[in-house]
C-alpha cells in the first residue's frame, strides 16, 4: 500500500484537477500501488455541484470496484420538449416513447423505431473510424447494401436534413437536434452533425445498447465515489489544494510542475483535462500538439436556488424532478440562427434553454430546489466585451424572464442565481496579470468533435490530457491512460533489469 | 435508322441548353440517335454566357471559368477543330493580403514556397507536403469521377464485389479515406499557421456550397476538383470570348451530329403511357414525344415539379426534399476604365483567381451572416480578370472584373431586390479597395445577380453554383438522392444529366457525357 511520500521523492505522477477523467487514471495508478500526487486548485463543492446526468463505462466501474465505494446506477432520466400547444417526452424506452409521440403525429410514432435501428448502426460503425465514409466514395454495385449506403448518408447529412426527412413534428427535430449537439458548439445544418447522433448520450436517450449506465446521483455522485476509491488506495493523503503555475519541461518532455507556492514536484508524467476551470490550460499553449477546448467552451450554465420547482406548463411536478431534462421550444430553426450569432460573437436573446430540477439536501430543506439550465451557443466573449459586472447580471435577468415565461411564479420563487459559465475573465479586473487571461476557445472555428477519438491527447512526451469521450462514456479514458502509464513503467523496469 | 413510332418523333429529349446538355446531345446524335434538345430560354448556355455589360465591355456574366473540361468530351465533340480557343490555361488562384503579401497559389512550388515564408516559415514546407498529398489523393480518385457512380447493370462489373475490395482495387486506402472524411477547416488547421493561406484555401474549397468549411467530408473537395484531371494538364481555363464563346463550339457542334434545337420551348409536364415517359409536354401547349427523356433541370425541379412525383419511391421523394441546393453566390461584374493597382503584385500573376478571404475565422462569419439571412461586411470573393489574357472582351484601355462573392443568402433581397443589390455591390467594391485603393473610381459599369436571380434564369438548377451541396451526402451514389434499384432510373425512361448528378458541378461536360453514356446503354438492353 502506498504511504503518503513526502514532496521531494520521485513521483510516479501527477494528476492535476478534479474531473472525473484525472480522477479514474488517479484511482488507477493509486490502486496499482503507484505514488501520486493529486493537485487541485479549490476544493470541489460536490454537495452543491450541479447535479448532470452521467454516464459510465460499465467496465470501468467494474475495474475500480466503484460499486463497494458507493457508486450505484439508475434509471436513464427522459428528455421532456414544451412548445406552446403541446408537448413531448422521449424515454429510453420506446414504446413509451412512441405511445406519447403517436399524440403528437402517427407518422412519427411510426418512423420512431426505424430511426433507432438506423442511429444504433451508425453507432455501429462508429467504431470503424472513417470507414463509414467508403460506400459513398466507391463504385457501388446494384447487389450492394442499401444500409451501408445509409449510414454513409447519416455520416455526411446534418442533423436538420436527417430530422427533417424522418420526423414530420418540428418539436421532435428540435428535441433531437439539441440534445444531440449539447456542448458542441456545432449548427445543426452543417453536413456531418448528424453523426453526432451516435454519442453514447443520445444512444442512451434512445434505447440502443451501448455498455454505458447512467449513475444515479450524476456527476457529483460519480465524483464521491471515486474520492471514496481514492481513500481507499491511501493515496488521499497526497491530495493537496494548491494552483499549478507551470509545466517542468526538460529534454523536450513535461517533467513536472511548478506549484504556484514555488514548490517543484517531479514525476514522468503528468494527467491533465483539458477544462479551464482546474488547469494550466494557458500553460497548454506552448505545446503545438495541444488539444483544442471543447467541452462546454460555448455553452453557458445557470445555477438557480428556488423554493419550489418550477411549474412548467404540461409537464408534471413528478416527470420534473425525477431528473428529467427539459428543452423549452427547442427549434432547428432557432438552433440555426443562435449558431450563426454565435459565431459572429453576438447572443440571440432567444435563448435554447435546457434545464434540469434537482432537490437540495432534502433532509434539511425539503424546500429547496436547485434549477441547473444550460444555453448552448453562448459565445465566451461578445462584440460588446467579455462576460463581466453588470453584464452578467444582466444575461441572468434575461434568461430569468424567458424561463417566468414558460413557468409563471418562477421568479417569485427565486432564492439565488448564479451564472456559472462563461466565467468571469481571471484578471480582468486586476490589471496588474493581464498574461493570466485565458484564451477563449481557442479558435472561433468550431470543429465537429471525433466520435472515435478515444480523449485521450499527448501534446508532448509526459503530458496526458484526458476528457470524457463521447463515444465511450466516462472512465474509459482515464483508465486508458493508467494502463499505459503502467506498462510504460514496466518496459522502463525491464529495460532496467 | 428505324421508322418514326407513332406519336414518337424522337428518339430522345433533352431538356436544357447547357453544357451537360449540349454535351449529352451531341454525343448521343454521334451515336446516330435522333435527339431534339429544348431550351427554355431565348438563347442557350444555361449558366455560361458572354454579356455586354456597358458599351464596350463584355465578360463572362454568369460561370467566368471553365474545366477542367472531360477529356473525352472535348475529343469526340472535336471541339478545339471546331473553333474552341482559350485565353489562359492552368488558372491558379492568388490569396490577396492587404498589406502586399499575396500567397500564390499554384503550379510552381517555388512561387508559392516563396510567398507562404513571408507570412509564416514552416508553412512552406508544409504546402509541399499538402500539394503533394492531394495530388496524389487526386489521382486515387480520378477513376471515380469517370464513370458513373453505379456500374451497369449487365456485362462486365455488374456484380458488386466485396465493398471492401473494391475500395481497394480503387486504389484508396484507409489513410486517405480518414484524411478525406475531415472538414476542410481542421485539415488546413492541421497543416497551416498562416492565417491568410488557411482562409483562401477554405474559400477555395467551399466556394459555391451552402455549408461552413467545418463541414464534415469537405476536405475531399479541393481533392476532388484535381480528380478531373490530376495531371493538370490544362486544368482550370478561359475560353477566349468568354464562356458563351464555349456554347458558341457547342452549339456547332450540335449543328454537325445533326441535334434538332429549340430554343423558347419550356418543357413544364412530363408524358406518361404505361408507366413508362413517353414524352413532354411545353408551356406552349404543345407535346414532344421520345421514349426517353434525359432532364438538365435540376434534380428537385425534374422529380418533383414535373409530374413525376407519383411514381416515385417514397423514400427517394422524401430524401429529394432534402436535397441541398439553396444557392450562396452572388454575382457581380464590373466595367473598368484601367487596370486596378494591386498592392506589389505581380502583373503576370493577375490572370489567376485572385481570392479574397483572410482567415478562416472571417469565412465562419460570413457564413455566420448568412445562417441569420443577412450578408457578412466581410464577403468572400473570387475574382477574376479576364481581359487581362483576353483583350478582345474590352475597348482599348479598358477592363473587367468577373467576382463571385459569398456567402450570400437566397432570403437576401426577397423584399427588395433592388437595394439588396445596392447593398451587394458597395460591399463587395469596398472589400475589393483594401486590396486595390484606385479600384473603385475606376468602375464605370456594374452588372449584379443575387442568388434569386440566378435562380430564374437556370429554372431554379442554377441558382447553387454546383447544382446542390457538394457534401458527402450528396455525392456519388446519393447525389442526388440513393436509389435502392439503380443503376436503372427512377422512373423508367427519365434520366437526369445536369450538375446535381455524380460527379457534381463545375464546367466540366462529365455530367453530361455519363448520362449519354448511360442511355445508350439502357436503348441497348431495352430498358
Amino acid at each position: 500500500m502506498a504511504v503518503a511520500a513526502p514532496a521531494t521523492a520521485r513521483l510516479d505522477a501527477i494528476c492535476i484537477g478534479a474531473s472525473h477523467e484525472v480522477l479514474f487514471a488517479a484511482s488507477c495508478l493509486a490502486a496499482s500501488g503507484k505514488s501520486i500526487a493529486l493537485l487541485n486548485a479549490s476544493t470541489p463543492d460536490t454537495a452543491n455541484a450541479p447535479l448532470a446526468p452521467c454516464l459510465v463505462d460499465v467496465e470501468a466501474v467494474e475495474h475500480l470496484g466503484l460499486v463497494s465505494h458507493g457508486l450505484r446506477f439508475g434509471a436513464a432520466p427522459p428528455v421532456v420538449a414544451v412548445a406552446q400547444d403541446r408537448a413531448l417526452a422521449l424515454w429510453p424506452e420506446i414504446d413509451a416513447t412512441q405511445a406519447g409521440l403517436a399524440a403528437l403525429s402517427q407518422h412519427d410514432a411510426a418512423t420512431y423505431q426505424g430511426f433507432v435501428q438506423r442511429v444504433s448502426r451508425l453507432s455501429g460503425l462508429a467504431a470503424n473510424g472513417a470507414s463509414g465514409f467508403v460506400p459513398n466514395l466507391q463504385m457501388a454495385g446494384p447487389g450492394s447494401d442499401s444500409l451501408f449506403t445509409d449510414t454513409a448518408y447519416l455520416r455526411g447529412a446534418s442533423l436538420a436534413r436527417v430530422l427533417g426527412e424522418t420526423f414530420s413534428d418540428p418539436l421532435l427535430q428540435g428535441t433531437l437536434a439539441q440534445f444531440a449537439l449539447a456542448g458542441t458548439g456545432i449548427s445543426p445544418s452543417l453536413p456531418g452533425s448528424a453523426r453526432l447522433l451516435a454519442r453514447q448520450d443520445v444512444l442512451a436517450l434512445l434505447g440502443v445498447p451501448s455498455g454505458k449506465r447512467h449513475v444515479a446521483g450524476g456527476k457529483p455522485a460519480l465524483s464521491l465515489a471515486l474520492e471514496a476509491s481514492l481513500r481507499h488506495a491511501a493515496a488521499a493523503g497526497l491530495s493537496r489544494q494548491v494552483g499549478v503555475k507551470a509545466f517542468v519541461v526538460e529534454r523536450d518532455g513535461v517533467q513536472g510542475v511548478e506549484l504556484a507556492d514555488g514548490t517543484v514536484l517531479k514525476a514522468p508524467h503528468v494527467i491533465m483535462s483539458p477544462d479551464r476551470d482546474d488547469s494550466p490550460d494557458s500553460q497548454l499553449s506552448q505545446f503545438p500538439d495541444a488539444p483544442r477546448l471543447r467541452a462546454g467552451a460555448s455553452t453557458a450554465r445557470l445555477l438557480y436556488t428556488v423554493a419550489m420547482p418550477p411549474a412548467i406548463r404540461s409537464v408534471g411536478a413528478g416527470l420534473l424532478t425525477s431528473g428529467a431534462n427539459v428543452l423549452l421550444n427547442p427549434s432547428i430553426d432557432r438552433l440555426v440562427a443562435s449558431h450563426g450569432a454565435f459565431v459572429a460573437r453576438r447572443l440571440l436573446q432567444d435563448f435554447c434553454i435546457s434545464l434540469h430540477v434537482n432537490p437540495v439536501h432534502p433532509a434539511q430543506s425539503p424546500m429547496q430546489w436547485q434549477v441547473v439550465v444550460d444555453i448552448p451557443f453562448v459565445p465566451p466573449e461578445t462584440e460588446e466585451g467579455p462576460w463581466s459586472g453588470a453584464r452578467r447580471q444582466r444575461l441572468v435577468a434575461a434568461v430569468t424572464k424567458t424561463i417566468d415565461a414558460w413557468a409563471p411564479g418562477f421568479e417569485l420563487s427565486l432564492q439565488s442565481a448564479t451564472l456559472v459559465r462563461p466565467s468571469e475573465p481571471p484578471g480582468f479586473l486586476d490589471q496588474r496579470r493581464p498574461a493570466s487571461v485565458m484564451p477563449l476557445s481557442g479558435s472561433a472555428v468550431e470543429i465537429l468533435p471525433d466520435l472515435h477519438h478515444d480523449g485521450i491527447h499527448k501534446p508532448v512526451r509526459g503530458l496526458w490530457v484526458v476528457e470524457e469521450s463521447l463515444s465511450a462514456g466516462a472512465g474509459h479514458a482515464g483508465i486508458s491512460v493508467a494502463e499505459a502509464i503502467g506498462a510504460h513503467a514496466r518496459t522502463r523496469g525491464r529495460t532496467h533489469a | 435508322m428505324p421508322d418514326v413510332m407513332p406519336g414518337q418523333d424522337f428518339d430522345v429529349i433533352v431538356i436544357g441548353g447547357g453544357i451537360n446538355g449540349l454535351v449529352c446531345a451531341v454525343l448521343l446524335a454521334q451515336a446516330r440517335k435522333r435527339v431534339v434538345l429544348l431550351e427554355a430560354q431565348r438563347r442557350m448556355g444555361g449558366m455560361c454566357r458572354t454579356d455586354e455589360i456597358a458599351p464596350g465591355f463584355k465578360v463572362s456574366t454568369l460561370a467566368h471559368l471553365v474545366g477542367p473540361l472531360d477529356a473525352e468530351v472535348m475529343k469526340q465533340l472535336r471541339l478545339t477543330k471546331t473553333g474552341l480557343q482559350f485565353s489562359a490555361r492552368q488558372i491558379g488562384a492568388v490569396a490577396l493580403s492587404p498589406d502586399g503579401r499575396h500567397i500564390i497559389l499554384g503550379e510552381d512550388l517555388r512561387h508559392t514556397a516563396q510567398s507562404l515564408s513571408a507570412h509564416e516559415a514552416n508553412d512552406a514546407k508544409a504546402w509541399a507536403a499538402y500539394a503533394t498529398t492531394t495530388r496524389r489523393l487526386a489521382q486515387q480518385l480520378h477513376a471515380w469521377t469517370q464513370k458513373a457512380a453505379w456500374p451497369p447493370a449487365t456485362g462486365e462489373g455488374a456484380r458488386a464485389p466485396l465493398l471492401a475490395n473494391h475500395w481497394r482495387r480503387a486504389g484508396i486506402d484507409q489513410a486517405a479515406a480518414t484524411q478525406l472524411d475531415l472538414s476542410i477547416a481542421e485539415l488546413l488547421e492541421r497543416t497551416f499557421r498562416g492565417h491568410l493561406v488557411k482562409g483562401a484555401l477554405a474559400l477555395d474549397a467551399v466556394m459555391g456550397n451552402s455549408f461552413a468549411p467545418t463541414a464534415a467530408g469537405s476536405a475531399l473537395l479541393p481533392v476532388m476538383r484535381r480528380a478531373f484531371e490530376p495531371r493538370g494538364t490544362n486544368g482550370i481555363m478561359h475560353p477566349a470570348g468568354g464562356a458563351g464563346a464555349l456554347i458558341s463550339v457547342l452549339e456547332k457542334a450540335a449543328d454537325v451530329a445533326g441535334v434538332r434545337v429549340r430554343t423558347g420551348a419550356r418543357a413544364d409536364q412530363f408524358l406518361f403511357e404505361n408507366g413508362r415517359i413517353a414524352g413532354v409536354h411545353l408551356a406552349n401547349g404543345e407535346a414532344v414525344y421520345a421514349p426517353h427523356v434525359i432532364s438538365s433541370l435540376s434534380p428537385v425541379q425534374t422529380y418533383l415539379k414535373m409530374g413525376a412525383e407519383r411514381d416515385l419511391p417514397f423514400g427517394f421523394k422524401r430524401r429529394l426534399r432534402g436535397y441541398r441546393m439553396e444557392g450562396t453566390v452572388a454575382k457581380v461584374n464590373l466595367a473598368l476604365a484601367g487596370l486596378p493597382t494591386f498592392k506589389a503584385l505581380d502583373k503576370r500573376h493577375l490572370k489567376e483567381r485572385l481570392l479574397v478571404c483572410l482567415s478562416l475565422e472571417e469565412l465562419m462569419k460570413a457564413h455566420a451572416a448568412f445562417e441569420q439571412g443577412q450578408i457578412a461586411s466581410d464577403l468572400a470573393l473570387e475574382a477574376t480578370l479576364p481581359s487581362i489574357h483576353d483583350p478582345g472582351l474590352v475597348r482599348p484601355g479598358g477592363h473587367v472584373m468577373s467576382i463571385n462573392a459569398m456567402y450570400v443568402p437566397h432570403r437576401f433581397g426577397a423584399g427588395d431586390p433592388e437595394a439588396a443589390r445596392k447593398e451587394l455591390v458597395s460591399a463587395v467594391v469596398s472589400r475589393l479597395r483594401q486590396m486595390a485603393p484606385d479600384l473603385p473610381d475606376m468602375v464605370v459599369g456594374v452588372d449584379v445577380y443575387l442568388p434569386q436571380d440566378l435562380a430564374a434564369i437556370g429554372d431554379g438548377a442554377g441558382c447553387h453554383w454546383h447544382g446542390g451541396d457538394l457534401s458527402s451526402d450528396q455525392l456519388g451514389v446519393l447525389r442526388p438522392a440513393f436509389w435502392g434499384a439503380a443503376p436503372a432510373p427512377v422512373v423508367p425512361g427519365l434520366h437526369l444529366c445536369g450538375a446535381g448528378t455524380h460527379p457534381g458541378g463545375g464546367v466540366t461536360g462529365t455530367n453530361g457525357r455519363l448520362a449519354a453514356e448511360a442511355v445508350l446503354r439502357a436503348m441497348q438492353v431495352g430498358a
